[in-house]
C-alpha cells in the first residue's frame, strides 16, 4: 500500500516530556514512540558503552544519576557527563537536540520514511533569541525548522480545531499549561480561525517537578526523623525517590492514597510512607495560589475580566491534579453558574498537535478545514530604542502580531547635533538599563539645524520568523542606516553549531555501531540457545539407537540397515546447521 | 524597500487597504481583517509587506482613540505624536480636544494631566487722594498671550506634539545652584525649553501663525474703575484676563491701588484729618477761615462766640471724611487738629493792659520780710532733650563707680541723705 509522504512533523519539545504530531490520513497523529507511548521523556543518558535516548534513558535513571541529563531551559548550565569513559562536556542546545534527534526517529520510525522540515514549540515567553537558539538546536539535530511557535498558540489551534463551533464569533481562551518544569498562562483569542495571543504570562521556575520536590522533601524529613539518617546528600538514593514520588503523584490524581516503598533506601533501611491526596495539596498549596495569581497576572495584562473567557483549556501532565483544576474551576465560577474546564484535548498531545497543524499549514498540506486557519504569531517580549534620559521608548509592543512594521519620527536633542545613535532594546521596564540591549548603530553627518528641527525616521521591520530589522533615515538629507538584530548573545556561534552538527552525526553513528552489536549479540545468543536444543535431540536420538542394538543383537540383516539410515537422517541435519553458523561467524 | 509614502495629512488610506468604508463598525473592521489577513500572510503565500500594512491599518482603525487622531489629522500624526523621547500621553491629546474637560465624561476618571493654573499679572496704580475721594476711570493698554485661533494652542497644523526632551514632559526641572563650598540649593522651576507645558512641536509642523509657540500677542486697551472710598493696597481684579496659553487656565489681572501723598489732607480710613494753626489772639479771642476741600468745596470753618481754642485740641466736623467704599453717600468725619501760637515777648505796657483784662494772679502768701529772707536765683533757657541725654550719662557712669569701690553701700546711704 502506497503511503502519501508527510512533509513536515509537528514537535512539541518540552522541559520533561517530548511529543511528536503529523498530518495524515487528513488529521492530526500522534506518534507513539517504541515504547508504545505517546510521550517521550526528554533525557539524556550516557554510559561506559553508548548513549541512551527516550525511555531507555529514563529507566535506567537510578543507577546512573550522573550521568543521566535533561535540557535546562531555565538557566542554561554546562552539563558534565562521562561517556566511554571520557568526560564530555555538554551545552544545553547539544541536549536538546539530542531529544529532538531522538522525536525524529520516533516518527521515521513510524512513517517509514525520512522527515526534514518541523515546526518546533516554545514557551510563550521565550524571546528572540531563545527562539533563533531552538532554531539552532533543530539544525543540529538534522531538521529544517520552518517555524518556532508558541505553546499556548499551538493548544488553542488544537482547541479550535476540535470545537465544531469554530465560527460562533469571538472566543477567548485561557491555555492553562501546567508541564514538568514551566508554567505559562495565555490569553488567545480565536476570530474565525485566526488566532492571536493576546497575553502570557509565566513562571520558568514552577512545575510538576518542584510539585514533586515538595514530597521529596517531605519524606526525607520523615526518613531523617524516623531513622535518624540524612539521605538527602545521596544521589542515588535521591534519584529513587524522586522517581517514586513522580509515581505518587500521577496514581494520586486518581486515587485518595498511595503508598511508597524502596527497598534498602539508604545504609539497608527501607522505606515506607503512606501518602495521601489531602497531603499532597498541603505540601503545595503555595505552588498552587502561585498558579491562580498567574492566571490573575495574566488577565491583567490582556485587560479582560474573567466572564470573559469562554474557554479554559489545559495542557502539560500536572494539569490532571485534581485540586489545580478545582482552584481553576472555582475561580472561574461567576454568579452561581459553574465553569466547566475543557477536558476533550489531551494536555499530553495538546501542543504538538497544534505544532502539526502549523506544520501543514506551512508545508502545503492539509484540507480544507487547516487551509481556513491563520496563525498569527506574536512578539514575545517589547521592542524600541532608547530615548532621552534612557528611557525606553517602545515602538513594537508585547504580543504585536507579525510581521509588523513600525515607523516613528524623531528628531535631535540638541542644536547642531551632528550624529544620532540608535540603539535597540527589548523588554518591559521602563528604563532601557533594566532591559536587554540588542545592538545599535549611528546616523552620521547631519546638517546643523537646531533641536527639534530635523525629523529622522526610526524603522522597527519584523518579519514572520521574529527578525527584527531596525532602520534609522534621516529624511530631509536622505541619510540611511539600518543593522538587523541577530540576537547573537547567548546563543551558539556558527562554528559551535558546526562542531555540533559534526558531534551529532558521531553520536549518531556510534549509536548506529552499537545498535548492530546488540543486534548481532542477541542473534548469536538466540542461535546458541536454538543449538542446544538441537544437539539435544540428537542425544536422545543416539541413546535410542543403543538401546535398540543392545535389546536386537539378533536381528535381521535389513533391519540394522533401516536404523542405520533412521540415525543417519538425524546426523545429516546436525552436519548441515553447524555448516551455515560458521559462515555467520565470520561475517561478524 | 522601505520607501515611506509620501509625507501627506492623509486619513483616507487606511480605510482603503481594509477595504471599507469611513464609517465602518468594529464589526466590519474585523470581518474585513480577517478575511484579507487569511489572504496576505506570508504563511498563506501572501506579501508581507502588505500584511504589515493591514496590521498597522487594522491596529489603528480598532482603536478608537488612535482612530479618531487619524481621522483629523492623518497617519503622519501618529508616528509624530508619539515620536520624541519616549512614548506620549495619549490623554494629553484627548484632554485638549475636550478643552481641558475630561474625555470619559463626568462619570470616568481622567488619566490625563491636571491643568495648571496660569500666572496673574499684578499691576501698581498710582491714585490721588482727590481720585478717591471723587472716584475716577483710568484707561491702560496691556500686552498679553492669547490661544492662536488658528491651530487652537496645538501649535502645530496636525495637533500632534512631541514629550519635551528637557523636561521629560512633566513641564518641571530641578535645578541645582551652589549657595558654598559644600551647601546646594535645589530648586524646581517651569522648563523654559516647553514653557512649563512638557511638549514641544517639530519644526515642520509648527503652525504658521504662531509659529510653535501656541499663542500669540494681543494688545488690549482696559478701563480700570476706581470707586469712591478705595483704600490704599486694594486689588481690582480682571479675572482670566492674563496671558493664556494651553491646558492652563487662565490668570487674572490684578491692579493694586498705591494712594498717592496729599499735602493737606491725611487719611485714616474713612476719616480725614487737617492741620490748623490759630495765633493767641484768634484762640482767646474768636477764628474763621476758609478751608478748600478735596472736591474743590470751599468751608467755612467759624469758632462758636466765646469759645476759647486750647493748644493740641481737636475739632471735628461730620460728614466731611472720606465717602465709605460701596456706600458712597455716606462719609466719615473731618478733624481739625488746632495748635496756638503764642508771642515770645510783651512790651510792659501791654503786660498792665492785659492784667488789667485777664483775671488776677494767685495772691502771695509771704511777707516782704520773709522775701528777703530767701535767696534770690534767675530762670534760664534749656533744651530738655540735651538735659535728659546727659543725666543718662552720668547715672551710667556712677554707675560703673560702684562696681570699683568696695563702699558701695556707703554710697547708697549718701543717696539716701
Amino acid at each position: 500500500m502506497a503511503t502519501k509522504k508527510v512533509k513536515a512533523i509537528g514537535i512539541d519539545l518540552g522541559t520533561s516530556y517530548s511529543c511528536v504530531a503529523v498530518w495524515q490520513h487528513n488529521r492530526i497523529e500522534v506518534i507513539s514512540n517504541d515504547q508504545g507511548n505517546c510521550t517521550t521523556p526528554s533525557y539524556v543518558a550516557f554510559n561506559d558503552n553508548q548513549r541512551l535516548l527516550g525511555d531507555s534513558s529514563m529507566s535506567q535513571r537510578s543507577m546512573n544519576p550522573q550521568n543521566t541529563v535533561v535540557p535546562d531551559n531555565r538557566d542554561k548550565p554546562m552539563v558534565t557527563v562521562t561517556y566511554k569513559g571520557e568526560e564530555k562536556l555538554l551545552a544545553p542546545e547539544e541536549i536538546s537536540s539530542m531529544v529532538l534527534f531522538k522525536m525524529k526517529e520516533v516518527v521515521e520510525a513510524h512513517l517509514g520514511h525520512f522527515v526534514k522540515d518541523a515546526v518546533i514549540t516554545v514557551p510563550a515567553y521565550f524571546s528572540n533569541a531563545q527562539r533563533q537558539a531552538t532554531k539552532d538546536v533543530g539544525k543540529i539535530a538534522g531538521l529544517n525548522v520552518l517555524r518556532i511557535i508558541s505553546e499556548p498558540t499551538a493548544a488553542a489551534i488544537a482547541y479550535g480545531l476540535d470545537r465544531k463551533g469554530l465560527r460562533v464569533g469571538e472566543q477567548n481562551v485561557l491555555v492553562f499549561d501546567l508541564g514538568g518544569g514551566t508554567f505559562d498562562v495565555s490569553l488567545v483569542t480565536i476570530y474565525e480561525g485566526m488566532f492571536k495571543v493576546k497575553a502570557s504570562v509565566g513562571d520558568t521556575h514552577l512545575g510538576g517537578v518542584d510539585f514533586d520536590n515538595k514530597l521529596v522533601n517531605h519524606l526525607v524529613n520523615v526518613f531523617r526523623e524516623k531513622h535518624k539518617k540524612d539521605i538527602s546528600g545521596n544521589a542515588e538514593a535521591l534519584v529513587r525517590l524522586r522517581s517514586a514520588c513522580e509515581k505518587a503523584k500521577r496514581i494520586l490524581s486518581s486515587t485518595a492514597q498511595t503508598t511508597i516503598e524502596l527497598d534498602c533506601l539508604y545504609e539497608g533501611v527501607d522505606l515506607y510512607a503512606t501518602v495521601t491526596r489531602a497531603l499532597f495539596e498541603e505540601l503545595n498549596k503555595d505552588l498552587f495560589m502561585k498558579c491562580m495569581e498567574t492566571v490573575e497576572k495574566c488577565l491583567l495584562e490582556a485587560r479582560s475580566d474573567k466572564i470573559q473567557v469562554h474557554e479554559i483549556v489545559l495542557v502539560g501532565g500536572s494539569t490532571r491534579i485534581p485540586k489545580v483544576q478545582q482552584l481553576l474551576k472555582d475561580m472561574f465560577s461567576l454568579n452561581g453558574t459553574t465553569k466547566e474546564l475543557c477536558k476533550g484535548i489531551n494536555p499530553d498531545e495538546a501542543v504538538a498537535y497544534g505544532a502539526a497543524v502549523q506544520a501543514a499549514i506551512l508545508s502545503g498540506e492539509g484540507d480544507k478545514k487547516v487551509e481556513e486557519l491563520l496563525l498569527l504569531d506574536v512578539m514575545p517580549i517589547s521592542i524600541g530604542f532608547e530615548g532621552a534620559g534612557g528611557v525606553m521608548s517602545v515602538l513594537i509592543p508585547k504580543n504585536t502580531a507579525i510581521p509588523t512594521k513600525k515607523e516613528r519620527v524623531c528628531s535631535i536633542f540638541y542644536d547642531n547635533q551632528k550624529s544620532l545613535t540608535v540603539k535597540v532594546f527589548e523588554g518591559e521596564q521602563v528604563k532601557t538599563k533594566d532591559n536587554f540591549f540588542l545592538g545599535k548603530f549611528i546616523l552620521y553627518r547631519f546638517d546643523p539645524l537646531p533641536k527639534g528641527v530635523s525629523q529622522i525616521s526610526v524603522i522597527f521591520d519584523v518579519d514572520a520568523d521574529g527578525i527584527v530589522e531596525v532602520t534609522a533615515e534621516d529624511q530631509a538629507k536622505g541619510l540611511k542606516k539600518k543593522i538587523t538584530i541577530n540576537s547573537k548573545h547567548g546563543r551558539l556561534s556558527p562554528e559551535e553549531i558546526r562542531r555540533m552538527v559534526r558531534d551529532s552525526k558521531r553520536y549518531k553513528a556510534e549509536d548506529e555501531v552499537a545498535k548492530k552489536k546488540v543486534k548481532a549479540k542477541n542473534t548469536l545468543e538466540n542461535y546458541a540457545y536454538e543449538m542446544r536444543e538441537r544437539a539435544k535431540k540428537i542425544e536422545e536420538a543416539v541413546e535410542e539407537t543403543i538401546e535398540w542394538l543392545e535389546c536386537n543383537q539378533l536381528a535381521e540383516i535389513e533391519e540394522f540397515d533401516c536404523k542405520k539410515q533412521e540415525l543417519g537422517r538425524g546426523k545429516g541435519h546436525f552436519i548441515t546447521k553447524i555448516h551455515l553458523p560458521r559462515q555467520r561467524i565470520k561475517f561478524f | 524597500m522601505f520607501g515611506r509614502a509620501p509625507k501627506k495629512s492623509d486619513n483616507t488610506r487606511y480605510y482603503e487597504i481594509l477595504g471599507v468604508s469611513k464609517n465602518a463598525s468594529q464589526d466590519d473592521l474585523k470581518k474585513a481583517y480577517k478575511k484579507a489577513a487569511i489572504k496576505n500572510h506570508p504563511d498563506k503565500g501572501g506579501d508581507p509587506e502588505k500584511f504589515k500594512e493591514l496590521a498597522q491599518a487594522y491596529e489603528v482603525l480598532s482603536d478608537p482613540e488612535k482612530r479618531e487622531i487619524y481621522d483629523q489629522y492623518g497617519e503622519d500624526a501618529l508616528k509624530e505624536g508619539m515620536g520624541g523621547g519616549g512614548g506620549h500621553d495619549p490623554f494629553d491629546i484627548f484632554s485638549s480636544f475636550f478643552g481641558g474637560g475630561s474625555p470619559f465624561g463626568s462619570g470616568g476618571s481622567s488619566r490625563g494631566r491636571r491643568q495648571r493654573r496660569g500666572e496673574d499679572v499684578v499691576h501698581p496704580l498710582k491714585v490721588s487722594l482727590e481720585d478717591l475721594y471723587l472716584g475716577t476711570s483710568k484707561k491702560l493698554s496691556l500686552s498679553r498671550n492669547v490661544i492662536c485661533s488658528k491651530c487652537s494652542g496645538k501649535g502645530s497644523k496636525s495637533g500632534a506634539s512631541m514629550k519635551c526632551a528637557g523636561c521629560q514632559g512633566t513641564g518641571m526641572k530641578v535645578s541645582i545652584r551652589h549657595l558654598g563650598p559644600s551647601m546646594i540649593q535645589q530648586m524646581q522651576h517651569a522648563c523654559n525649553e516647553c514653557k512649563g507645558t512638557g511638549e514641544t512641536i517639530n519644526d515642520r509642523d509648527r503652525c504658521p501663525q504662531c509659529k510653535g509657540e501656541k499663542v500669540v500677542q494681543e494688545k488690549k486697551v482696559l478701563e480700570v474703575i476706581v470707586e469712591k472710598g478705595m483704600q490704599n493696597g486694594q486689588k481690582i481684579t480682571f479675572p482670566g484676563e492674563a496671558d493664556e496659553a494651553p491646558d492652563t487656565i487662565t490668570g487674572d489681572i490684578v491692579f493694586v491701588l498705591q494712594q498717592k501723598e496729599h499735602p493737606k489732607f491725611k487719611r485714616k480710613a474713612e476719616d480725614l484729618f487737617v492741620e490748623h494753626t490759630l495765633s493767641l489772639t484768634e484762640a482767646l479771642c474768636g477764628f474763621q477761615f476758609v478751608l478748600t476741600h478735596l472736591d474743590s468745596r470751599q468751608l467755612l470753618i467759624k469758632s462758636n462766640p466765646g469759645e476759647v481754642v486750647k493748644p493740641d485740641s481737636y475739632k471735628a466736623i461730620n460728614d466731611e471724611g472720606m465717602p465709605m467704599y460701596q456706600r458712597p453717600f455716606m462719609k466719615g468725619k473731618l478733624y481739625i487738629h488746632f495748635t496756638v501760637e503764642f508771642p515770645d515777648s510783651l512790651n510792659p505796657d501791654q503786660v498792665k493792659a492785659l492784667e488789667a483784662v485777664l483775671p488776677p494772679k494767685p495772691s502771695s502768701q509771704l511777707t516782704d520780710m520773709e522775701l528777703d529772707e530767701c535767696e534770690e536765683t534767675t530762670l534760664h533757657d534749656v533744651n530738655m532733650e540735651e538735659e535728659t541725654r546727659r543725666k543718662q550719662q552720668q547715672a551710667q557712669e556712677a554707675y560703673d563707680e560702684d562696681d570699683d569701690m568696695p563702699g558701695g553701700a556707703q554710697r547708697v546711704q549718701c543717696a539716701q541723705q
